[in-house]
C-alpha cells in the first residue's frame, strides 16, 4: 500500500537536496506513464502537422478535382478524398497546423485575461475583488458553449481573408481564437485569485513591500512566479479545451471558414456522409481525439508533478 | 440562526446573478451585428412597409434604452423618454409576466417552443444521468476496491479516455455504429408513429433514445468513476475505517456502513452542478442525433438568427445553472455538517 511507502519517499527526497525543482518535477512526471505517452503522441502530432508541410504543399491541400470526389482510401489518397475531391491526408496536415495554433493562442488569450483579472482581484481585495469575482461568477453561469456558438455565428461570418507568411488564411481563425479565449477565462481567474490570496499573506511579500518594491513588481515578479504551477496545468488543459471547442463550432459550420482547413471543419461536410464515406470523418476525428487525449494526459501528469503536496503517483 | 442567514444570502445572490444575466442577455443580442428584423426576416419579397410593420410588431421600432436608439451601430437618442417605451424595459416587463416574445421564424410564442423542447432534453438528461451515476459509482467503487491492480488501472484509463473524448465525436462514432446495426439515428420518433398504440410509440421513442443516451452515459460515467474512486480511496485511509476493521467488520460491511456514505459526498456536489451545465452540454449530442431538445433549438435559432428564441433559451439555461449551483451548495452543507456556509 502507498501508506507504508510514503514516508520512505519523503525521506528519500529530503536526503537528496542536490535535486533542483525542475529535476524533482521531471522525476515525478516520469512516473506517469500515461503522461509520458501523451507527451510522445503530442510531439508526433506536431511533427506530422508542421513537418508534413515539407512534403505536401498547401496548394495541393486545397486542390479540388471533382472527378476524384468521395474516393475511399487508396494508394494515391491514403486517407481518401472529400466531396469536392480534395486529398484528406494533405488537409489533415494543414488542418492540424491551424487546429494546434488555435488551441495554443486561444489558451494564451484565456491565460492572459485570467491572470489579469485573478491577480487584480486577489491582490487588491476589497471592493475590486467583490466586483470582479461577481462578474466572473456570473460569466461562469452562462454556459461557454452557448456563448461561443452565438458569437461564432455573428462575428466569424463575412470576414476577409488575411495574408501571413505568404499564406492566405480565413479571417475567421482570428475571431475564433478570441471568442474561445474571451469565454474560457473565468475558471482560471478563480484559480489565480485563490493563489494570490494565500501568497500575498506570506512574509516575503511583506518584506518586498517593506523595502518599497512597486506594486506591479510584487504582482508579476514575486507572486505570479510562485503561483505558476496551477496556471501551467490549466493552460495545458485549456489548449485541449480550445482545440475541442474549435472542432465542435467548426463542425457546426459556424467556426473557421474555407479555404482554411482545420480538423474541426473537415468534419462539417463529413456529417452528411457518416454512413457512406467513413474516411471523411474518421481521420480528422481521430486526430482531434488523439491531440485532446494526449494534452489532457499531459496536463494530468503535470498536475501531479508540479503539486508539492502530491508525492505519490 | 447563522445558517438560515447564510442560506438566505446565497439565495439573494442567486437572484442578483439572474438579474445580471437578464441584462447581459438583452444587450448581447442588441450588440450583435445585423438588424434583428432584417436578419430574422430575410425575405426579398418583403417591401419596406412590410418590414416596418414587422419591426413594429416585434417592438424593434422603439429605442433600445434611454439615450440609445440602437447599439450596433451605436446611435445616441433622447434620454428624457419614458423608460417603459424602450425595448429594454418592455423586455423586462414581459419577462415578469412570463412572456418571452415571439419567434421571428415561426411566430410562435417562445415560451411554447422552449417548453416542448425542454421536456425532450429533460428526458434525455434524466435517463442519461441515472445510468451514468449507476455505472459510474459501481465502476468507481470496484476500482477503489481493487486499487493498484491492473483492473483498477484499466478502469482509470478507460474513464480518463471517456471523460476527455470530444462529445460530438463520440456521438458521430456511435451514430456510425448504430447505423450499421439498424438503429434509428435521428429524431425522437418514426414519422407517422402517432397513430400506433401508446406502448409501441414508447418503444419507438426508446429505440431512438438509445444512441443519444449511450453517448451521454459514456461521457459522464467516466467523470463519476474517477471522482468516486478517488473519494473512496481517501475515505478508506481514514482512522474510523481502521477502527471498523479492528471491530471485526468484514470488508463488505465497512464499505456499506462506513465508507460509501462519506465517499458519495463529492459526487453529489458534482452531480448537482452538472445538472445545470448539462442542459447546455447536451447540445453536442442533440445536434448530431437531431434530437428535438433545447440544445438543438438553440442551434437552429442561431442559424436562423432567431433572437427571441435564443434570448429565451439563454435565460432558461442560465437560471437552471444558477439554481443547480444553489442546490449543490445547500445539499453539501446539509450532507456534511462540518462544512460551514461562509
Amino acid at each position: 500500500m502507498s501508506v507504508s511507502d510514503q514516508p520512505v519517499n519523503m525521506i528519500a527526497e529530503i536526503e537528496a537536496p542536490s535535486l533542483s525543482l525542475s529535476d524533482l518535477t521531471w522525476r515525478r512526471f516520469k512516473r506517469h506513464k500515461m503522461a509520458i505517452a501523451g507527451l510522445v503522441v503530442l510531439f508526433l502530432l506536431i511533427i506530422y502537422s508542421f513537418g508534413g508541410a515539407f512534403f505536401v504543399t498547401e496548394k495541393y491541400a486545397n486542390f479540388t478535382d471533382t472527378k476524384e470526389r468521395l474516393q475511399a482510401p487508396n494508394a494515391k489518397h491514403p486517407f481518401g478524398t472529400d466531396t469536392i475531391g480534395r486529398d484528406l491526408l494533405a488537409r489533415t496536415i494543414y488542418g492540424g497546423q491551424i487546429s494546434i495554433i488555435i488551441g495554443i493562442t486561444a489558451a494564451f488569450v484565456e491565460v492572459m485575461i485570467g491572470i489579469v483579472i485573478g491577480a487584480v482581484a486577489g491582490y487588491f481585495g476589497g471592493k475590486i475583488d467583490a466586483v470582479l469575482m461577481r462578474f466572473t461568477e456570473a460569466m461562469l453561469n452562462l454556459p461557454q458553449l452557448l456563448l461561443l456558438i452565438v458569437m461564432a455565428k455573428f462575428f466569424s461570418s463575412d470576414i476577409k481573408n488575411i495574408e501571413l507568411f505568404g499564406r492566405e488564411f480565413s479571417g475567421s481563425v482570428v475571431v475564433i481564437i478570441f471568442i474561445i479565449g474571451l469565454t474560457s477565462w473565468p475558471y482560471l481567474a478563480r484559480i489565480v485569485r485563490a493563489e494570490f490570496l494565500s501568497i500575498k499573506e506570506r512574509e516575503f511579500i511583506l518584506a518586498a513591500r517593506a523595502t518599497g518594491t512597486p506594486t506591479w513588481e510584487i504582482i508579476f515578479k514575486h507572486i505570479l512566479p510562485n503561483s505558476i504551477a496551477p496556471i501551467v496545468v490549466s493552460a495545458t488543459l485549456g489548449v485541449a479545451g480550445a482545440i475541442s471547442l474549435e472542432a465542435y463550432v467548426s463542425f457546426l459550420g459556424l467556426g473557421v471558414r474555407a479555404p482554411t482547413a482545420t480538423w474541426g471543419n473537415m468534419l462539417e461536410n463529413a456529417y452528411r456522409y457518416i454512413e457512406s464515406a467513413y474516411w471523411m470523418w474518421f481521420f480528422p476525428g481521430m486526430f482531434i481525439v488523439l491531440i485532446v487525449l494526449s494534452i489532457n494526459f499531459l496536463g494530468d501528469g503535470l498536475r501531479d508533478a508540479l503539486d508539492p503536496r502530491s508525492r505519490t503517483v | 440562526m447563522d445558517r438560515t442567514r447564510a442560506i438566505l444570502r446565497k439565495a439573494a445572490w442567486s437572484v442578483f446573478t439572474i438579474l445580471f444575466v437578464i441584462i447581459l442577455n438583452f444587450f448581447l443580442f442588441r450588440v450583435l451585428p445585423g438588424d434583428p428584423a432584417r436578419a430574422g426576416i430575410r425575405d426579398p419579397r418583403l417591401n419596406k412597409d412590410a418590414i416596418e410593420a414587422l419591426r413594429v410588431r416585434f417592438g424593434l421600432d422603439k429605442p433600445v434604452i434611454n439615450c440609445f436608439e440602437t447599439l450596433n451601430p451605436v446611435k445616441l437618442g433622447d434620454c428624457a423618454i419614458n423608460p417603459m417605451e424602450t425595448q429594454f424595459f418592455i423586455y423586462v416587463r414581459n419577462l415578469l409576466q412570463g412572456e418571452m416574445g415571439f419567434s421571428y421564424h415561426t411566430n410562435r410564442p417562445v415560451v411554447d417552443i422552449l417548453g416542448e423542447r425542454l421536456w425532450n432534453t429533460i428526458l434525455l438528461i434524466g435517463v442519461g444521468q441515472i445510468l451514468s451515476i449507476i455505472f459510474g459509482v459501481a465502476i468507481g467503487v470496484f476500482a477503489a476496491w481493487k486499487a493498484r491492480t491492473s483492473l483498477d488501472y484499466g478502469a482509470v484509463a478507460a474513464s480518463l479516455v471517456a471523460w476527455s473524448l470530444p462529445t460530438f465525436w463520440l456521438a458521430i462514432l456511435l451514430l456510425f455504429w448504430g447505423s450499421t446495426i439498424g438503429l434509428p439515428v435521428a429524431g425522437k420518433a418514426t414519422p407517422g408513429m402517432s397513430s400506433y398504440p401508446l406502448l409501441q410509440q414508447w418503444g419507438d421513442i426508446a429505440r431512438h433514445m438509445l444512441l443519444p443516451t449511450l453517448t451521454y452515459t459514456i461521457v459522464y460515467m467516466g467523470e463519476y468513476t474517477l471522482i468516486m474512486r478517488s473519494s473512496l480511496l481517501d475515505v478508506l485511509s481514514e482512522d474510523y475505517i481502521l477502527t471498523a476493521r479492528a471491530k471485526g467488520l468484514n470488508s463488505f460491511q465497512i464499505l456499506r456502513d462506513h465508507a460509501l456514505k462519506n465517499a458519495m459526498l463529492p459526487l453529489v456536489t458534482v452531480i448537482a452542478i452538472n445538472l445545470g451545465f448539462t442542459v447546455a452540454g447536451v447540445i453536442q449530442i442533440e445536434s448530431v442525433f437531431s434530437w428535438p431538445g433545447l440544445g438543438n433549438a438553440i442551434y437552429e435559432a442561431v442559424v436562423r438568427r432567431d433572437f427571441p428564441v435564443l434570448q429565451g433559451a439563454f435565460l432558461l439555461i442560465a437560471v437552471t445553472v444558477i439554481l443547480a449551483n444553489l442546490f449543490a451548495d445547500l445539499t453539501y452543507t446539509y450532507l456534511d455538517p462540518r462544512v460551514r456556509v461562509e
